[in-house]
């Protein structure tokens, strides 16, 4: 280990049912960094944070997952979770009858035993604040009847409320209209202030990291990291496209 | 002895292969106790009126009278229980004057193989409101039937109903609201979860009768289904005799497949947990509902108990 980081992927192999997926991925996350994921639809992106978070569906055929120097590679999904692994939902599940503050509450307390009620209102209702988020929306049922922007600030309120250790977020800023934009990246950039956590953000756009300072850049084609670099490679391909990474990928 | 009673008919018999028209029970009318009845009239109190009804014998039936006068406001909290192999039936007759506001709120401790019928009848002047929120958090088999005439204009109705189905209980659901007035309204929302091989009938019937202009019914069902061998039977119906009425019904099935799972176990929640955050869900929410702290409180520590 050169340095220390907080995730290492190591030739990671990962299928869907018969189908390989990711070919080999490598990946290195320094703690309180931030790190952007990009590359074509379907290349496998959310694969890869699926793969981390441990989701049943993902096999990891090779390879290691390891997180704060531990392989977690086999552990369960809860496990991960309880170790500081969050997974942002590219498309966050409703789930009817539990409501976002009982979730929400339910998980810290699955870690840390029970908690003072009024010390979690308080911060909740500071944190849906601070992401204009309306304080009824706590006692609504998780995700349901919430508009693509709604779930998608309800992820990110999941994402300060709980403080993982990692944050992958996957596509957090698609759907979302300027101002919300603007507001979850304040948001994340608060996670990175004060939780002192690390970033995976996958993302298509630039606008979600304009607030943010980025580490590296990591370009995924067809299953493998094919180029990184600093922030500037954003940029690049912003004006290219990725039509010149898969080249060098040969 | 014991003989076949039926009870829970929808007025509408629509069809039949579900034979979920109405239900059927095993009821000794000789042997039936009656217990003391209750009469309350609005207005003299401003606190809840709590009246706590407990089985005596195998078989026992009592009978509580609300009437709101003019403008008056009533809240009367009914708590139920039911011991093991009891059988009880609790009528609620409901008289609301003009611009009068009654609150019923019933809650529902019951033990294993009992069986409670809960049955309520009102009837709304104008511009009256009824409220009810049920709660059925016990271990029996609950069978209830809400009928609500909504005879003067302006008049309206609210029902919360939350359950928790669990073992082999059955949960009987039969809501009848009729719209004579006109601008009437009515909202039900029916939350529960259903565990094991539970099984739970909702029949809900808002009738917009001729006449009844402008009048707009509302109906919602949320039901978890937290196991393979759960039932779920829901017949909504809306009937419609004017052209410028609203009826609505929405229902929302919930259940803990792999991805809402892998959601849940994303945060750190395990499987059980996940289950048990669910099952609560109903109940919970209409324990706040009451507004009663006391009431709150033991609907809460019952809900501990069974889970
Ligand atoms: N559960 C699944 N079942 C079947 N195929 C899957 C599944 N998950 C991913 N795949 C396939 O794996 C490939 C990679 O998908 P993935 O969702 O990881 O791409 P992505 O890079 O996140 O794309 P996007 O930018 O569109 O979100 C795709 O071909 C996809 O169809
Ligand atoms: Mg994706």
């Amino acid at each position: 280990m050169g340095k220390d980081n907080l995730l290492e992927i190591k030739d990671l192999h990962v299928s869907v049912g018969e189908k390989e997926i990711l070919h080999g991925v490598n990946l290195e996350v320094g703690r309180n960094e931030t790190h952007v994921l990009m590359g074509p639809n379907g290349t496998g992106k959310s694969t890869l944070g699926y793969a981390i978070t441990g989701n049943p569906g993902y096999t990891v055929n090779s390879g290691k997952i390891i997180l704060d120097g531990e392989d977690i590679t086999e552990m369960s999904v809860n496990e991960r979770a309880k170790k500081g692994v969050f997974l942002s939902f590219q498309n966050p599940l409703e789930v009817p009858g539990v409501t976002l503050s009982g979730f929400i509450r339910s998980a810290l307390e699955e870690r840390e035993g029970r908690i003072k009620l009024w010390d979690f209102i308080q911060k909740l209702n500071k944190t849906m604040d601070l992401l204009n988020m309306d304080r009824s929306y706590a006692q609504r049922d998780l995700n349901v009847g919430f508009s693509g922007g709604e779930k998608k600030k309800a992820e990110i309120l999941q994402l300060l409320m709980l403080e993982p250790k990692l944050a992958i977020l996957d596509e957090t800023d698609s759907g979302l209209d300027v101002d919300a934009v603007r507001t979850v990246s304040q948001g994340i950039k608060l996670y990175q202030e004060q939780c002192k956590g690390s970033l995976l953000i996958i993302t298509h756009s630039t606008k979600i990291l304009e607030a943010l300072t980025v580490d590296v850049t990591h370009v995924m084609e067809k299953g493998k990291i094919v180029r990184e670099g600093d922030v500037s490679l954003v940029n690049e391909i912003n004006e290219k496209g990725f039509e010149n990474f898969g080249k060098d990928a040969e | 002895m014991t003989q076949e009673r039926v009870i829970n008919r929808m007025p509408s018999v629509t069809w039949n292969f579900l034979r979920a028209n109405d239900a059927k029970i095993q009821w000794d009318e000789e042997n039936t106790k009656a217990l003391t009845a209750e009469n309350i009239t609005a207005g003299n109190t401003a606190e809840p009126v709590k009246i706590d009804i407990n089985n005596e014998g195998s078989f026992c039936r009592k009978i509580v009278n609300i009437e709101a006068a003019e403008g008056q406001t009533v809240t009367v909290i009914e708590n139920m229980s039911v011991a093991a192999s009891c059988n009880m039936e609790v009528k609620t007759q409901i008289k609301g004057r003009k611009d009068s506001v009654i609150r019923l709120i019933q809650v529902q401790k019951t033990e294993e193989d009992s069986l409670l019928f809960v049955d309520v009848q009102c009837d709304l002047e104008e511009s009256a409101r009824f409220e009810t929120v049920q709660v059925f958090p016990g271990k029996g088999d609950i069978y209830l039937n809400n009928q609500v005439e909504l005879t003067g204009d302006d008049s309206s109705y609210r029902s919360d109903i939350g359950y928790l189905g669990q073992k082999t209980q059955n949960i009987d659901i039969n809501l009848v609201v009729n719209h004579w007035g006109k601008r009437t309204e009515c909202q039900i929302q029916a939350d529960g979860a259903l565990k094991d091989s539970a099984k739970k009938t909702f029949r809900g019937t808002i009738d917009l009768k001729h006449g009844g202009t402008d009048a707009v019914g509302d109906e919602k069902e949320t039901v978890l289904m937290l196991g393979e061998d759960v039932a779920n039977i829901t017949i909504p119906i809306i009937l419609c005799a004017e052209e410028c009425v609203q009826g609505n019904h929405g229902a929302t099935i919930g259940e803990l497949d792999d991805e809402t799972l892998f959601y849940f176990e994303s945060r750190g929640i395990s499987r059980e947990t996940a289950e048990k955050l669910m099952s609560r869900a109903a109940i919970e929410r209409l324990a706040r509902l009451t507004g009663d702290e006391e009431t709150e409180k033991a609907i809460l520590e019952d809900l501990e108990e069974v889970l």
